[in-house]
């Protein structure tokens, strides 16, 4: 018997009857049968949904959305204090050695599935400098990770560290070092909330085996929350 | 005898979706509106059938948003489609509720493991299939929700509408390769 046309197995797929004929065929022939179960899968999944469950949300959600998109800019959150008043800043960069020390070998390639962008930003330079580029969140299969590219670093005698900071930089986290070339894939610790700590930060480190941040900042954005 | 192919009302709709993808990375905020008022009762509804709350759907809709819009320059229009976009981020941000739930109720435990998140995929499709139902004109939009939730058959709807058998037949199979398509295309992308 020739293949069931898709009218036959749509309407099959609905609940109508199939003829004698056209239920054998389903029976025996693979071809048709996958395509009834996809078209059958696609009218449970729609009745399992009625018009009512498709609902638009309350007006005051686009009002929010207004006032907090017209009021978006990328302003630049100075560092306030110098290390020496932070000692928070030594544990908070402690922290940020281990995970900048697993990150080294533990960015994985996953090739299972493609990473999601979670939210992105441009880096921009700070006073002095001329680098740019952008901050890349991306959900992968073992974790979130931040992609960083940048360009146009100036020459250093030390190295670049990348940093997430309160909005405020009252408190931060190191999450890895660029090593040669301008782009770095740092895994987030499980847990850290972009809401936290949305400011990316590269600085200018010296090699003068202080941990905490030498705020010399070279490029930085905010990622969306 | 030639079947004459019933007009397709869908067209002038998946032309407008078409545009309004196309104009995201750079839109001003009418045209992010227009975004908004197009896909917010998808994201809105998914959310609310995932976490069972109005308000908190309405707050992860906000989110939804607002990251949209700050990530608008990311969105590529030939990688995937913005519905399938927008479900993406949905899913994060519902996921990262779950997710502070069960912290909440049990600190100690692993976060949610992923057999945790099917409802959350079934969700999403569902109202995907929702969302392109309500986008499918007239008569087929009709005609489906006859076939769909009345489940008369294709002999009945065209008793009930005055429509000839073929003309009903053939709106019913055009439908569902729609839907099916688009559904396809959401979800299969990011």
């Amino acid at each position: 018997m020739a293949h069931s046309d898709t009218t036959t197995l749509s309407l099959i797929a609905l609940g109508e009857a199939p003829t004698a004929e056209e239920a054998v065929h389903l029976v025996t022939c693979d071809t048709c049968r996958q395509e009834w179960e996809a078209l059958r899968a696609l009218v449970v999944a729609a009745r399992d949904v009625t018009a009512g469950d498709l609902g638009a949300p309350p007006d005051h959600v686009w009002a929010a959305i207004a006032a907090e998109i017209s009021t978006d800019s990328t302003n630049v959150v100075p560092l306030r204090a110098r290390r020496s008043a932070l000692p928070w800043v030594a544990v908070a960069a402690a922290i940020g050695l281990v995970l900048g020390g697993i990150g080294g070998v533990a960015v994985m390639q996953s090739s299972e599935t493609s990473p999601v962008l979670v939210a992105t930003t441009p880096l921009e330079p700070l006073e002095g400098y001329n680098a740019s580029g952008t901050a890349r969140l991306e959900s992968r299969d073992g974790g979130d990770v931040l992609a960083v590219d940048v360009s146009g670093l100036p020459s250093t005698d030390g190295y670049f560290e990348v940093w997430l900071l309160a909005p405020d930089a009252s408190s931060m986290i190191a999450i890895g070092t660029l090593g040669v070339g301008d782009t770095g894939v740092f895994p987030l610790p499980p847990g850290v909330s972009l809401s936290d700590y949305p400011i990316v930060d590269i600085s200018d480190e010296p090699y003068d085996g202080d941990p905490t941040h030498s705020t010399d900042s070279v490029v930085r954005g905010t990622l969306p929350a | 005898m030639s079947v004459v192919e019933p007009l397709d009302p869908a067209r002038d709709s998946d032309i407008a979706d078409a545009h309004l993808a196309a104009s995201f990375p750079s839109a001003d905020e009418a045209t992010f509106n227009a975004i908004y008022v197009r896909w917010s009762p998808l994201v809105y509804s998914t959310a609310r059938r995932t976490l069972g709350d109005n308000h908190e759907a309405a707050d992860v809709t906000q989110e939804v948003f607002v990251s949209a819009w700050r990530s608008r320059g990311a969105f590529d229009p030939d990688q995937g489609s913005l519905a399938g976009w927008l479900t993406t981020i949905t899913r994060r941000r519902v996921a990262d509720r779950w997710d502070r739930k069960s912290r909440e109720a049990a600190p100690t435990d692993a976060p949610a493991d992923d057999a945790g998140h099917a409802p959350l995929d079934e969700a999403v499709d569902r109202l995907l299939v929702a969302d392109e139902l309500a986008r499918l004109g007239e008569p087929p939009g009709t005609i489906m929700r006859l076939a769909f939730y009345d489940e008369l058959t294709h002999a009945e709807i065209a008793l009930q509408l005055q429509l000839p058998l073929g003309t009903v037949k053939s709106h019913i199979r055009r439908s569902l390769e729609r839907l099916r398509q688009r559904w396809e295309v959401d979800r299969g992308t990011f």
